[in-house]
């Protein structure tokens, strides 16, 4: 269904950086903001509001879904929610990716940026 | 151990401020967002010290105050369901008050006009550009139209409207200024381009909105969103225009005749036409502008259904449909039924409308209590018309033709053929499928604020 893929373009920074954290697996919240901090260098920091504001409406959107809560070994013990893509949110981050790689493509070849 | 003790007043801090989101947000994720902090605490504290504590304070702050107030706009339940109201259910009261707010302003504004003060023109004419404001900034924010914006916004659109009518005033007033300019220095062609200059903004600005009509219509009738009996009602709309500036036209040629066989006034050919152009600017643009913002509302349907109602409500609100006020024959009883008239219009158009409608707990009862009220007030312009007719046939009966009688109730009938359109147009909501949609989860730019 390309429809409700790109339906959902341009995504938002945030959004679209939350599903690529979410990508290679389940996360808790404090990972995704780590992932996305990651990312981007640093130059995007999400806070908690943020965060949980973009995962409610992603949930709503059937982008994201919410995977069994369990602890996080390497931080605390204390239990956790995770998160995982769902199958219209992976195409969505595709089809995003795919957008903004063609971007690239016409911003080279204008000499917007150059290869190396 | 003062890292703990750190650590552990900022979670009570924020733990406290967490109160501040919607109780429903809070209860889903209150748990989540202290956990979340708590972890950048401790990772802060270890990497950068107590002044990376004080640089995550302050990015927590700001991340604080841009979601719990977008939390508070896009919740369902937390501001009264005010973005989109759930079908088939009645707007809570907190969200009607918001409804109302634009309603009392220019209500208030009413009963200062009618009581002769002074102020009422700030609220009656100015209030549609300060109400418009928190309404796009709403929009901007969530990426959705909220249901409490459709009244300003209609408001808005009638106020610009009467703006693009004085600007016509103010271009007219500086072209007759700058043409007895070049009269005075005797150039001609000058003379003759600013008077033809005139004419063509006239008819630019009609035809800009209805070539954007005509777009909104096709952009429907693509997504088969135009059904046959909105075909009909726009045809009849666009027939009363034209039953409009027919009458206009004959009532110019006839002017015309008789300035030709008195002698007096006028005469030049190109002035009637500037004249006729004028004509068409003045009675149609309003009209075309009116069909415009009914096919709108259409756009507004798709996530408010019948509430877009409240779109064309808006724009008759500041609309005095009552019109020819000024050649009200001096009769001793007709400022009191002015007032009367004027008053029960408002409290019909302004408090029980919106109420009513928003307060149906379905689509189909939203249809009848819009349909009633705007019947009801429509019918108030009629009786005021009739009387007013009535006493103008006994205070110059001779001078009043049969093309007049149409005249006279033509607005009601646009305002009438208009508000059908919209009926037909707002289909309801399918509450099965209620969104999600890309608007929900637009998260807008905070995120990378940070």
């Amino acid at each position: 269904m390309p429809e409700k893929q790109t339906s959902f373009q341009p995504l938002t920074p945030a959004v679209y950086h939350i599903l690529l954290a979410l990508s290679d697996g389940e996360k808790h919240g404090y990972a995704i903001m780590k992932d996305v901090e990651a990312q981007t260098g640093g130059r995007v920091k999400m806070g908690p509001g943020t965060l949980y504001g973009s995962v409610k409406r992603m949930i709503a959107a059937n982008l994201i879904e919410e995977a069994a809560e369990r602890p996080d070994s390497e931080l605390d013990n204390e239990r956790r929610r995770y998160y995982r893509l769902s199958g219209l949110g992976r195409r969505v981050v595709a089809a995003e990716t795919q957008r903004l790689m063609q971007a690239v493509r016409v911003a080279r070849q204008k000499h917007v940026i150059v290869c190396s | 151990m003062t890292a703990d003790k750190n650590i552990n007043s900022s979670r009570r801090i924020y733990a406290s401020l967490l109160r501040l989101y919607p109780p429903e947000f809070r209860d889903e994720y209150g748990p989540s967002m202290l956990q979340l902090f708590t972890d950048q605490c401790r990772w802060t504290l270890q990497e950068n010290g107590p002044r990376g504590m004080a640089f995550l304070w302050v990015r927590t702050l700001m991340d604080l105050v841009f979601s719990v107030l977008r939390e508070h706009i896009t919740s369902s339940t937390a501001a009264g369901a005010l973005l989109e109201a759930v079908p088939n259910k009645p707007l809570p009261w907190k969200g009607v008050a918001v409804v109302l707010i634009p309603c009392l302003v220019f209500f208030i504004g009413q009963i200062g006009q009618l009581a002769g003060q002074d102020w009422f023109d700030l609220l009656i004419r100015r209030a549609a550009y300060y109400l418009i404001l928190p309404v796009l900034l709403v929009w901007l924010l969530t990426r959705k139209f909220p249901v409490w914006g459709l009244i300003p916004l209609g408001m808005f659109f009638r106020n610009v409207m009467d703006l693009s009518s004085s600007v016509k005033y103010v271009v007219g007033k500086t072209s007759v200024m700058i043409t007895g300019v070049a009269d005075t220095l005797f150039v001609e062609q000058f003379t003759a381009f600013w008077g033809s200059h005139i004419t063509e903004t006239e008819i630019l600005v009609v035809t800009f909105l209805l070539g954007t009509a005509i777009f909104l219509i096709l952009r429907m009738a693509r997504r088969r969103g135009f059904t046959r009996p909105a075909w009909v009602w726009t045809g009849l709309f666009l027939l009363l225009i034209l039953g409009e500036q027919f009458h206009s036209f004959i009532s110019l040629v006839t002017d015309y005749k008789l300035n030709v066989s008195e002698g007096t006034g006028y005469q030049e050919i190109p002035f009637i036409l500037r004249n006729i152009a004028s004509t068409i600017y003045s009675n149609a643009a309003p009209e075309i502008g009116f069909f415009l913002l009914i096919l709108i509302g259409g756009l507004m349907a798709r996530h408010h259904g019948r509430l877009a109602l409240l779109l064309p409500l808006g724009y008759l609100i500041p609309t005095v449909v009552m019109g020819y006020v000024d050649d009200w024959p001096n009769l001793p009883y007709s400022l009191f039924w002015i007032s009367a008239s004027v008053l029960a219009y408002r409290v019909l158009v302004t408090l029980v409308a919106p109420i009513w409608i928003v307060r149906s707990s379905s689509e189909h009862a939203q249809q009848r209590a819009g349909t009633i009220v705007l019947l009801a007030a429509l019918g108030i312009n009629v009786a005021a018309h009739a009387l007013y007719l009535s006493a103008s046939l006994a205070a110059y009966g001779d001078r009043i033709s049969r093309l007049d009688y149409y005249s006279y109730f033509s607005p009601e009938l646009l305002i009438l053929a208009g508000i059908a359109l919209a009926i037909t147009l707002y289909q309801p909501v399918n509450p099965a499928q209620p969104i999600p949609g890309a608007a929900q989860i637009v998260v807008g730019p905070i995120g990378d604020q940070h």
